[in-house]
């Protein structure tokens, strides 16, 4: 700020130029825009800009009322530094209206030589019929005082808060209080149950919906395509229920009553003989398929298995019935590749009947899987 | 002559012939309290305080800021005749700044004319732009 005030002692009389402050927009325009002062700097801007406004002026541009501001605090500066000078001069380290009223003299006003009188100085004259012209235009805005200087609060001590100590009378009271029991304390926080039963319940009904459905459709493209008698539910009378893709619902299968002995004509039903033909047997379903599968290689499957209810086919379409029951552990289609020589001699002995075979052992196994399904529908 | 002019406060502070100076003087330091001026006392206080000057009295505080007031508003009213003169001035064949010359705007080539008179020199290189719309005609910065 040392150029900002540069008194000319020498063009002292000279009215208009007794301060010389060299101000450049370029200086002001770097302090204005940041800066350790820039909040006065603001209220500065600020109140040229109501100057300005009681002056006459409609608007200005940034660079003049950042201009003029500059200026402001340039000269609240170099009066203050003149005023000081004076006092210091003086012999005293505190200013008074003296020293401020030559701070002003040297600064921009003048006419009134070292003889003249404070009453009717030029000064303060000037000023007095300013001040009595002017009306006064405060400040629009509330300004706090600053810089503000943060003094650290400090902790209420225990005799501020009147905390009662039980019990412990060594604790003296100047020491800073017990924070608040939250901040100490053991709170526990438990995992909060996430799903909802409801929701668990909705969903399985949807998941059950859709297993159904895709079943049933397979089913119906199965009968459609003539492989209808592997239906579990021919119970009833052979020839009646066995027409070709017509599916009986009436009634439940499995909770019909056994028939007597000898009451159905269930002939040839010859289980495998081989010495593992235990119950804990495995790989019984395709083994119990193969002469279903034989005789629709021996014969047109779909000539054969609807029409004509007697013979080996009529057999055959029955079977499975008797081997659901069977096979119902077991889930695995892949399983009965691996069997012995025997049987893939019966299963794979014509490789363009394939398709069907697969059907066959397809709609076996989901029947297997869920059986309640397959009577539900 | 600063010292003379200290000398000269000294003699007037110590001379009791002046009673009605004086009591001009009481007169307008009280009626300073009253006066509210637009700069700020906290600006005031803040940069005087920063200048190594330290008096606790408001009326000072206050002398300074009408002080700065004064000065500004001379300025400002300086350059208002400048503007005006310009604006009255025949008008160039530039068509499209008349409506814009009807508000009064301070700009800066008048502030550098005013401020020349009261002894500041005010360089302002006019090739800097103001702000982006500087060189695009119609929009003026406004405070």
């Amino acid at each position: 700020m040392s150029d900002g005030g540069e008194e000319d002692l020498g063009s002292y009389k000279n009215p208009r130029t007794s301060a010389s402050i060299q101000s450049s927009s370029t200086s002001c325009h770097l302090a204005s825009t940041s800066g350790p002062d820039e909040f006065s700097r603001a209220i500065s801007k600020a109140a040229v800009a109501q100057i300005l406004q009681a002056t006459g002026f409609d608007g200005s541009r940034k660079s003049a009322i950042d201009t003029l501001s500059d200026l402001t605090i340039r000269y609240i500066l170099s009066l203050g530094k003149a005023t000081s000078f004076y006092a210091n001069l003086a012999g005293r380290t505190s200013a008074n209206l003296f020293d401020l009223v030559q701070g002003l003299e040297d600064l921009n006003f003048s006419g009134a030589g070292p003889e003249s009188c404070f009453g009717d100085s030029g000064v303060l004259t000037e000023l007095n019929r300013f001040v009595k012209a002017e009306d006064p235009v405060p400040f629009a805005q509330f300004v706090p005082k600053f810089p503000i200087c943060r003094v650290p609060k400090k902790n209420p001590t225990i005799d501020q808060i009147g905390e009662e100590l039980m019990g412990k009378k060594h604790i003296p009271g100047w020491l800073p209080a017990y924070p608040a029991p939250h901040t100490y304390m053991h709170t526990p926080v438990w995992p909060e149950r996430t799903d909802d039963p409801r929701e668990d319940k909705v969903k399985q009904v949807k998941q059950r919906r859709k297993a159904e459905k895709s079943l049933l459709s397979l089913q119906k493209r199965i009968f459609a395509s003539g492989v209808g008698g592997f239906e579990p539910v021919s119970s009833g009378t052979s020839s009646s229920s066995f027409d070709k893709g017509k599916r009986v619902i009436g009634e439940n299968p499995f909770l019909t009553p056994p028939l007597p002995h000898g009451a159905k004509e269930v002939s040839e039903i010859a289980p495998p003989i081989e010495a593992d033909a235990g119950p804990l047997r495995r790989k019984s379903v395709l083994e119990a398929f193969g002469p279903i599968i034989e005789a629709a290689n021996a014969t047109d499957l779909n000539a054969g298995m609807g029409t004509d209810p007697d013979g080996r086919n009529a057999i055959a379409v029955k079977r499975p019935v008797v081997h659901f029951k069977l096979g119902v552990k077991k889930k695995s289609v892949a399983l009965p590749l691996a069997l012995d020589d025997k049987r893939e001699k019966l299963v794979f002995r014509e490789d363009d009947r394939d398709e069907k075979k697969r059907r066959a052992e397809m709609i076996l196994k989901e029947s297997m899987d869920n059986p309640q399904d397959l009577t539900l529908m | 002559m600063m010292s003379g002019n200290s000398s000269g406060a000294a003699s007037a502070v110590g001379g009791d012939g002046r009673h009605d100076d004086d009591a001009a003087l009481t007169e307008f330091l009280s009626s300073l309290m009253d006066y509210t001026p637009t700069i700020p006392d906290e600006l005031v206080e803040h940069y005087l305080g920063r200048s190594g000057f330290n008096c606790p009295d408001l009326r000072l505080t206050r002398l300074v800021a009408v002080a700065t007031q004064k000065f500004i508003s001379d300025i400002a009213s300086d350059a208002l005749q400048h503007s005006k003169a310009r604006v009255a001035a025949p008008i160039k064949d530039n068509k499209s700044k008349q409506p814009k010359d009807k508000r009064l705007v301070l700009t800066m080539e008048d502030l550098s004319k005013a401020l020349r008179e009261y002894g500041v020199n005010l360089k302002h290189p006019e090739y800097f732009a103001d702000g982006p719309f500087t060189g695009t005609d119609p929009p003026t910065r406004e405070e």
